[in-house]
Parts: structure tokens; sequence; C-alpha cells
């Protein structure tokens, strides 16, 4: 096919070929009246699909990559992976994340939560909040020489239990040595972090009531006398009882025969 | 960011408009031989590189066709400059085996002084310049129905049922002289007498519109060299002369 050059631009020219069409071809070197054989012309090799779907595809996988970020974030960052009693006499229990940041601190007990009140868990380290509480819960009286310090760790990594208790019983009492308080001893308490050691009321002889194991349980959170359960659950061995107090929300498991608080949950009431 | 929002500006000002997208090529000639750079890894030579020119096509082309859809302007235009330089390579690669006369023979002697008949370049320089006044002219003529060229190459039927349709309307006007003297006296294509006359839809007619016009005054005012190259369009009768 011959082309006739009828204009040509710096990049472009147009030709018109001898079926009668015109055409906007690349410019490679011709001038106005010369007749060639051979043109590269517009359209071709647009990239448009290609470029499109590569850029498509490009767009999915980031997508993807984001949303693998964001879950990785949100499972190591935000999702607690177990939980840390700590108690001195203030009863405290820190949520940890997967990377051993603390997410939250609560108190489990009146005094528990005179300590954690005002307390930023954010950034820190357990190792390292566990030091801090216990410097101000011996600035705030709780704790003097001679005392103990219960250690017990949650979490369905049994690994990580053992490892976070003798890890936090090492750090402290090398931290409180170093505060001049040998005399304060740090024991792991039992694996269970909400286990309450006794209960007055437990009559191993006999079945708590609904009403004794409701009871028992207010007094583990430390809430105030006679506070009503919201929902009482008799489960077998087992009554599930949840209170509603001061914009939290409190979850446990009492045992029938001792009145033991076998699991506990504190959370903010949404 | 902000840079990318310029460019784009210009790009969205230009990419109607051929001429537009030229002055971009010539002002952006730097990103363009650079991006050439780095396909052919040396300096491309204005003028004696290929690539280059088809770079600054493909450069061209990503004016025209740009949408902010397709991201920053100047990756797109890359992109679309590689693509090109890779097709052109391909295309290339198959005539591999294909002697240039440009090309020696083994004892170094130009290929071309083995060819018997040798072109005439003085017959050629004739023939080019005289080509250049008529298309000149025919410029011009077309001026004055207020279209351009490069609107032609834009309003040119591609698909090939269209093109056929055009075909029949041209050769309907070129059997029925009427019709070309109205073209030039009014300067108004007739299109209901075309339509009506070669069957084609009028619709069809006036979306190509510029282009009718282009061919039908290039048989209209004896423009020699034109008409001899549009041997297909109007096939088995020879075109009008004045």
């Amino acid at each position: 096919m011959k082309y006739l050059v009828m204009e040509c631009g710096t990049a472009y020219a147009i030709v018109l070929d001898d079926r009668g069409q015109f055409l906007r071809v690349a410019n490679m070197g011709y001038e106005v009246g010369q007749t060639v054989t051979d043109v590269i012309p517009a359209g071709a090799s647009h990239p448009g699909k290609r470029y499109m779907i590569r850029r498509m595809a490009r767009l999915a996988l980031s997508a993807v990559f984001t949303f693998l970020m964001i879950f990785g974030l949100y499972h190591y960052v935000f999702a607690a992976f177990g939980t840390v009693r700590i108690q001195i006499n203030p009863d405290v229990l820190l949520s940890v994340n997967r990377l051993g940041y603390v997410l939250d601190v609560s108190g489990l007990n009146e005094d528990g939560r005179i300590l954690a009140e005002g307390y930023g868990t954010f950034g820190k380290k357990l190792t390292d909040a566990a030091c801090e509480l216990t410097e101000r819960a011996v600035s705030m009286g709780f704790l003097a020489d001679g005392s103990t310090i219960g250690i017990a760790a949650d979490s369905d990594d049994g690994g990580w239990r053992t490892e976070t208790v003798t890890r936090l019983m090492i750090e402290l009492q090398v931290y409180l040595t170093g505060r001049g308080m040998k005399d304060i001893g740090v024991l792991p308490a039992e694996d269970k972090p909400v286990d309450i050691p006794e209960t007055k009321e437990s009559t191993p002889a006999s079945v708590l009531t609904a009403e004794e194991a409701a009871a028992a349980a207010a007094r583990y959170f430390g809430l105030p006398e006679g506070t009503a359960a919201a929902k009482i659950e008799d489960k077998n061995d087992v009554y599930e009882i949840e209170f509603a107090a001061d914009g939290m929300e409190y979850d446990c498991e009492v045992r029938k025969s001792d009145g033991a608080v076998l699991h506990a949950e504190i959370d903010r009431d949404d | 960011m902000n840079n990318d929002h310029d460019i784009a500006a210009k790009v969205y000002a230009a990419r109607e408009d051929a001429r537009a997208a030229d002055d971009l090529v010539r002002q952006y000639l730097p990103f363009i031989r650079s991006e050439t750079a780095k396909f052919i890894h040396r300096y491309p030579m204005e003028g004696h590189d290929d690539e280059l020119s088809i770079a600054m096509f493909a450069f061209h082309e990503a004016v025209l066709s740009y949408s902010r859809l397709k991201g920053p302007f100047l990756r797109y235009a890359a992109v679309s400059i590689r693509h090109r330089l890779i097709d052109h390579y391909r295309s290339e690669r198959r005539h591999t085996g294909v002697l240039s006369l440009d090309g020696e023979t083994e004892d170094g002697t130009p290929l071309m002084n083995q060819v018997v008949a040798v072109k005439d370049e003085s017959a050629e320089l004739v023939l080019r310049t005289a080509a250049r006044t008529e298309i000149r002219e025919f410029a011009g003529q077309l001026a004055a129905f207020s279209i351009d060229l490069t609107e032609i190459a834009e309003n040119c039927p591609r698909q090939k049922r269209t093109f056929e349709a055009c075909g029949r309307a041209l050769r309907y006007a070129k059997e029925h002289p009427a019709l070309l003297d109205a073209l030039v006296s009014t300067g108004k294509l007739p299109i209901t007498q075309l339509a009506e006359g070669a069957g084609v839809e009028r619709k069809t007619l006036e979306r190509h519109r510029k282009y009718m016009v282009a061919v039908l005054l290039a048989y209209t005012n004896g423009f020699e060299i034109i008409r001899g190259h549009l041997n297909q369009v109007m096939p088995g009768k020879e075109a009008r002369t004045e």
C-alpha cells in the first residue's frame, strides 16, 4: 500500500492511502508530498486494555495486601492474645497483644480500680507496665516490705502463659531488688488468672444458690454489696453471671460447689 | 503530586487537538528522549533513530487518549512509549532476513550499487515538490470549509461497512457532476441527494461529512496527484477533469 504524506507535525503525520483513507501515523521523518509504503498508524499499539488490566491487577493486589496488612495489624496489635493478673493487694488485670504490649488495664477490686485509674498503657510493654503498676502501688501505700505479689497469666497458648509468668516474676523481682525492696515476694498465682483463692461463703458440702453465687461474684469484682446481677444462667456445675455497673460489663462463671470464680471478664459496656 | 496535576491539566487541554498535543510533544521531548534511552540503552538522535520518532508518536497518542482514571499522565505516557517500542521491535523481528538496500555485501560494497534500476532522485524531487504545492492548495481550499487535514483523519470511516457506504456515495457524486458543482458553489455537502441517490443512510454521511467533503473536493478541482493516488476509492472510471 502506498501512502501520500499530506501533513507533518512533530510526532505525527497525516497520510492518504490509495484506498482513500486519511490516517494519522507516526512521523518517521516524512515530508509533505512524499510517498511512503510503510507506516505506523495510530491506535495499533494503544496500551488501553492491556494497561488497564495490568493496572486493575495491581490495584487488586494492593487491596489484598492492604487487607492482609490491616488484618495482620489487628491480629497482632489490637487483638488481646492473653491476660495477666497481678495481685498486689490491688488486683489488676492486663490485656496483652501478641507483641507483648498492654492493650488495657482494669481493676478487679476496689483497690485495683484505684491503682488502674488514670494509668495509660499506650505503647507499654507488659514488663514495663507491671513494674510501673508496682511502683504506683508502693507510692499509694498498697505495697510494703513483707508483702507478696501474685502473678497469673491466661491465654489459649500454654507456652505463652508459662513464659509470661516466669518472665514477669524475674523482671519484678529484679526491679524490686533494685528499688531496695528485697522482702517483697513475687510468686506465681494459680494458672487461671481469675480464680478466687478462697471464698468465705463457699460451702463444700452444699451447692450455692444463684443469689449466693451472684453475691460471691459481686464481691469478687469488688462491686458494692447488693449489686443486682443483670443475668444469671444455671449451667450444670456453674452459674454464668453478668453485671452491668459504672459503664462496665462484668461476666463470670461461679462454681456451684464452692463459689470459686472460674472465669471472669470485664469489658466496657458499649 | 501538584506537578502531576499541572501536567494532567495541560494534557486535558490538548487531548482534543492533535496540534496542541504535538506542542506538548515538543515540550516533553527530554522526557521522551529519556524513556527511549531507557529502552535502547543509548541516547537517541532526532532524525536518525526511528525509536525516537516512534516514542514521540506514542507520547502524542497518550495525550489524545489520556484520562485521569489512567493514573498519573507521565507514567501512562511511559507505558505507551514502551509498548510502542516493543511492538516496533516485534515487527522488525518479523522482517529479519529481509535485506536492506542500505546494507553492504561481504566485500563491503553497498547493496544499492548492485541494484540495476536505481531510482531517479531528481525526478522524484520534482514530483514531491509538485505534490507539496498541490497539497498546500488542497489544504487551503479545505480551510474554506473550516476543515483541516487532522480533522479529516479523525473523521475518516474506519469500519469496512461504513467505508464502503461512503465509497458508494462518493461514486454516486462522481457520476452526477452537478452534485460536485453544488459542493463547490454552496460550500455545503448535498447530503440528502447523496443519501437518496446512493442508498446510504443520511446519518452515516453526516457522521463523516468532513471526510466526504475532502474526497469530493479532490475530485472536483483538478488535484491530479491526489486523485491519481486515489485509485481504489472510485474504481472503474477516470476522475473528472476540468
